[in-house]
This record gives structure tokens, sequence and C-alpha cells, in this order.
């Protein structure tokens, strides 16, 4: 298991240093003058102002010294300041990360309590009618997009039946019912189209499991059905359903960039799209960064969960 | 190919194609010219003038639908056609070669699939500039890795085939070996990850032309009309409705498509567990934007 953790937490880092080195390349590798790239495009900015970008961000410096000093810089956690108000990018990003969070871990948990038993049970009664609906279901959860299932919970839970609101945030600290009210459409909008995914996985990897033999003989020693479903079919059909969530949550994270911006939630994502708008960089730069690290970090949580439910892996 | 499947396959292929030609016919079908404002008749419900109303400016809904197919499926199928070769390329390649080419392919390919492609694309086109060709670059790009991670693993899968230890031992060339007995082994997962790959690509286009950063205005695209009836919701109910089910349908469809596909070139259905275990599911869902 040392060897396992050893190599993988290996790997992670090996893929830490290629993300930076891919964020901090992003833009040298867009053709064109740097500075040109992030004062845009439309108007030809005055020479000072351009200079001006280019001494605060050191394009001047040659590109090793650049990467060399921005690594430094980010190994203490200091992603530099925004061009709009000085403002430095790694606080920003830290009062916003938790918010995309908490988003990403609820709908997780929502499409989890939704999906598994779904799925469970829709392989435990297979081609039946109920089997079938929820098979459509399913599919239509793939087939619309995130953004089209936030706009209709606007549309029908806020607009029509003024039952939650359609958008804010508010924090924890100042009214606990009012922020758990402005999480729940954000969190049922993220979460659809991953219950179905979870859906179709437990759906498989129950119908997987039931033919094996354990399950035969479980049966055949009169333990009844559902300790069966539950400690033996169950248990197993997990790993397939934990492997796809670890494999989804990059979506997901991608996914919180149409819903922050739909409902007005004031997280990471957002960040992003304003950023990008006010052509930002350094902004733009420590968003895509923390992103991506969340993403390496959670695959090699998931990797490590996987080893530990499966002694196989540990040891090839 | 079983009863139901070639049903599911005759019936999907032809809503697709019957959409594409819709597409290319816009000029001659559409009743109204979709950039034609009409102040007077802002936001109306679907009427016999209107078949499905009119949006913010009075334009006529059904005719930026119609048009709005351009965009999509033109961005669509290119990028998937610009992720696809590199990909099948690169990926043969580390599979084939293995050693330190494989670890840089591969390893930079995971790399770029730690970033949630909408977060790059959504950076990348920001400042290059959102336009149709940008689009098709970043969207393109973005998929590339996918394909190599597929090319990679049936290469490595078909490389421990007999037939092809033989061809290498007995002396045939690498790169004969690759072209006349690798590649077209692996031509049918890669030939689904084509159709998995266009519908993420329509998914991942319409959302940053919602955000505002995909096709500018005033040339339509579904995902900015659902974009900018979202402004309107509240005065009318119908207009955010056609962008909807137009898309959804649509990638329904693809995905349908896909699968009725997998099911019948998977050489593990089809030939009965000849080469790994069975798997009813692809390990992403079968969803991958």
């Amino acid at each position: 298991m040392t060897t396992f953790l050893a190599r993988r937490l290996g790997l992670a880092l090996v893929q830490l240093l290629l993300v930076c080195i891919l964020v901090f390349a992003m833009l040298h590798l867009i053709p064109g003058d740097p500075a040109l790239v992030i004062l845009g495009s439309e108007h030809t900015p005055a020479p000072e102002v351009l200079a001006a970008v280019r001494q605060k961000l050191g394009l001047n410096e040659p590109l090793g010294v650049q990467f060399a000093s921005w690594l430094v810089h980010l190994a203490r956690l200091d992603l530099g300041r925004s061009l709009m108000d000085n403002y430095p990018v790694a606080d920003e990003v830290r009062s916003r990360l938790p918010r995309t969070l908490e988003l990403v871990v609820s709908a997780i948990v929502v499409a989890s309590l939704v999906g598994i038993p779904l799925g469970v049970g829709s392989a435990l009664r297979r081609n039946s009618l109920a089997d079938k609906t929820a098979s459509t279901a399913f599919s239509l959860g793939l087939a619309i997009p995130t953004y089209v299932i936030g706009t209709f919970l606007v549309l029908i839970v806020s607009v029509e039946l003024r039952a939650l609101p359609g958008s804010g945030y508010t924090p924890i600290s100042e009214g606990m019912m009012k922020h758990l009210a402005q999480l729940t459409l954000p969190t049922i909008a993220l979460a659809i189209g991953l219950a179905a995914i979870i859906g179709r996985m437990a759906r498989s990897a129950i119908l997987d499991v039931v033919g094996e033999d354990y399950i035969r003989t479980a049966r055949a020693k009169g333990l009844p059905p559902r300790l069966v479903i539950y400690k033996h079919a169950l248990r197993n059909a997990l790993l397939p359903i934990i492997t796809v969530i670890g494999v989804q949550f990059g979506t997901l994270i991608g996914g919180t960039v149409l819903v922050e911006n739909i409902f007005n939630w004031p997280g990471l994502s957002t960040l992003l799209i304003n950023a990008t708008r006010e052509r930002d960089y350094p902004m733009v730069q420590g968003a895509v960064l923390s992103a991506a690290v969340l993403v390496v970090c959670v695959q090699m949580v998931v990797d490590v969960l996987y080893a530990l439910a499966n002694p196989k892996l540990r040891y090839s | 190919m079983s009863r139901a499947n070639r049903r599911r396959f005759i019936w999907t292929l032809s809503y697709l194609v019957g959409i594409a030609v819709l597409g290319v016919v816009a000029p001659r079908i559409s009743p109204y010219d979709p950039l034609l404002l009409n102040p007077d008749h802002v936001l109306a419900p679907p009427s016999a003038a209107h078949w499905l109303g009119t949006d913010e400016f009075g334009r006529d809904i059904l005719s930026r639908l119609l048009y709005g197919i351009r965009p999509s499926l033109t961005i669509a199928v290119a990028s998937t056609l610009l992720a696809s070769a590199p990909g099948l390329y690169f990926g043969v390649l580390a599979g084939y070669y293995r050693g330190a080419v494989e670890q840089l392919i591969m390893r930079t390919a995971d790399t770029i699939l730690c970033f949630p492609p909408i977060i790059l694309a959504l950076a990348v086109v920001g400042f290059l500039g959102p336009s149709i060709p940008n689009l098709v670059l970043v969207i393109g790009l973005l998929y590339i890795p996918t394909f190599v991670r597929l090319a990679y693993a049936s290469t490595l899968d078909v490389t421990q085939i007999e037939y092809i230890t033989v061809a290498r031992a007995i002396g045939v060339p690498h790169s004969r070996v690759i072209a006349r007995h690798v590649v077209p082994n692996i031509m049918s997962p890669i030939l689904v990850q084509c159709g998995v790959t266009v519908a993420a690509a329509i998914l991942l286009e319409s959302g940053l032309s919602f955000l505002g950063l995909g096709v500018q205005p005033p040339s339509p695209s579904w995902g900015q009309m659902i974009g900018a009836a979202k402004a309107y919701l509240a005065e009318s109910g119908t207009y955010v409705l056609w962008p909807s089910i137009a898309i959804a349908m649509t990638i329904l469809v693809l995905n349908q498509l896909t699968d009725t596909l997998r099911d019948h070139l998977d050489p593990r259905t089809r030939r009965g567990g000849q080469l790994t275990r069975p798997s009813k599911e692809p390990a992403n869902g079968g969803r991958n934007p």
C-alpha cells in the first residue's frame, strides 16, 4: 500500500507541475504579443499602457525567468494581483473556492441519493415498466444541457411558482435557511446530469454482479433478498460508481461555470467569467489553475479510495 | 445488428441528416430573415405569422432556430475532425512504441484532461476572441486527449493479438503494421468516440454561446438564444422552450446513435468476451463535455 501511495502521490506531483506549466504557457501559446492579447485587439492601446502591462506582468524578462519567478510566487501561494483593482488573486480565489466546492459536493450527495436507488431499483426490476421509465429518465438527464435545466428551474420554480429564490447567495452566518434556499436550485441543476450517469452506472453494475456465484450462494444459504442486495451486490457495485463520480468531478466543476452564472452564485466560475470579460489575466490564470489543481487532487483521492476498497489494485 | 438496433440506427441517423439538411437549406425555407427586426412585434407568442413567436427584438424564432443549426453543427463536426486525427496519431504512437514516447504523450494528455474543458475554452476564447474558427480550434484541441487515451488503450489491446506479434516477428515494417493491422482494428471505438465528441462539442459550444462567449450576436445559435431568452422568462415562457427542445432532442438522438453504434461495433458484445471484461457503460458514463 505504501508503494502504491508513494507512486500515486508522485504522479499527482508530476501532474501538478505540468498543470502549472500549461497554465503559465497559456498566454504565450496564443499567437501575438501577450500584452496585446491581454489588452484586446479591437483598439490599439497607447504605448504607455502596453509598457505598463508588460512591466506589471514581468513580460520583459526572458521566458525562463518569468516562469521561475511565477513558480516561486506560486509556492508561497501568491498568484499575483488583479489588473482591475490590484486585489490579490489568491485571496479572491480563497474566498470563492469554498462556495464552488459547496455546490459541487451537495450536487454529488443529491445525485448519489437519487441515482443509486433508482439504478439499483431498475436493475432489480429489469425490463419492467419502472425500469424502462427510469432508463428514459436517465437518457433525458444526459441529453438536457445543465444550463437548460437551470433556466427551466428558474422559470418554473422561482418565476411561476415563486417557491424558491432564483438567484443570489447569502453567507451561512447571515441566515442558514436563506442560504439553503438559495443553494437548492443550483444544486438540483448541477445534480440532474450526474444523477443520470450514476443511475445508469448503478444499474449496469448491479446487473453485472447479480449473475456472480457469491450472490447465488448468498441466496442459496437463505439470506433475505434485501440483505443480499445491500451487503453483497451493492457493496461490489459501489466501486464503478465511485469511479464514475471521480471521473465526473471535472465535468461538475465545468458545470458550475453555467450554473453559477444562471443563479448568480459568487463562486470560482463566476470569478472566471467576470475576469475573462474584463481581460483580467492574472485572475483568469488563478481561477483556471485552482480548478485544475482541484481536479488533480480529487482524482488522487478517488484512486486511493479505490485502492482501499479493492486490494487487487494495490499490488499491481 | 439486432432488429431493435437497426430501427434505432435508422431513425436516429435520419433525424440527424434531417437536421443537417434543414441547416443547409435554411435560407430557402426560413419564413423570415433571421436578423430582421420588428419593434412592433416583440416577444410575441406563437401565431400563424410567426409559428414559434418572436424574440426580444421581434425577430422570427423559427427562422433563427433554423439558421442556428449552422454554427452548432459546423463547429461540432469540424472540431471533432480536428480532434480525432491527431488524437488517433499520438495515441497509436504511444501504444505501439511504448517507452519514453508513451510517457511523454500520455502524461501530456492526462494533464490537459485535468482541465474542465469549458473552463479552458472560456479562458482561451475570451482572450483569442470568440469567432467560429477560434471556437473550432479551441474545442478541437481540447478533445484531442480523449482520442489519444482511447487510441492508446485500444492499440495496447490490439498489439497483444497474435497476428500482430507475428507480423512484427517476420519483419513487417512498423509503419505497415500500424497502417494495415493496428489502425483498422481500432477504428470502431474511435468512430463511437467521434459521435460522443460531436455531442460534447455541441454542448460546449452552446454553453459558451449561452454565456455570450461563443457565437456572437446578431447571428443566431441555439445556446445564445437560450441565453437571451433567460432574461425574458417572466414575459415569454415559450421563447426559451424552442431552442431548449431543439438542443436537447439533438443531443438525445446523438447519444442514442452512439449507444447503438457502440452496441453493434464493440467486439466484446459482438464476439462474446474475447478481449477484456465486458463493460456495459463507458468509464466516463457516456458523457464527456
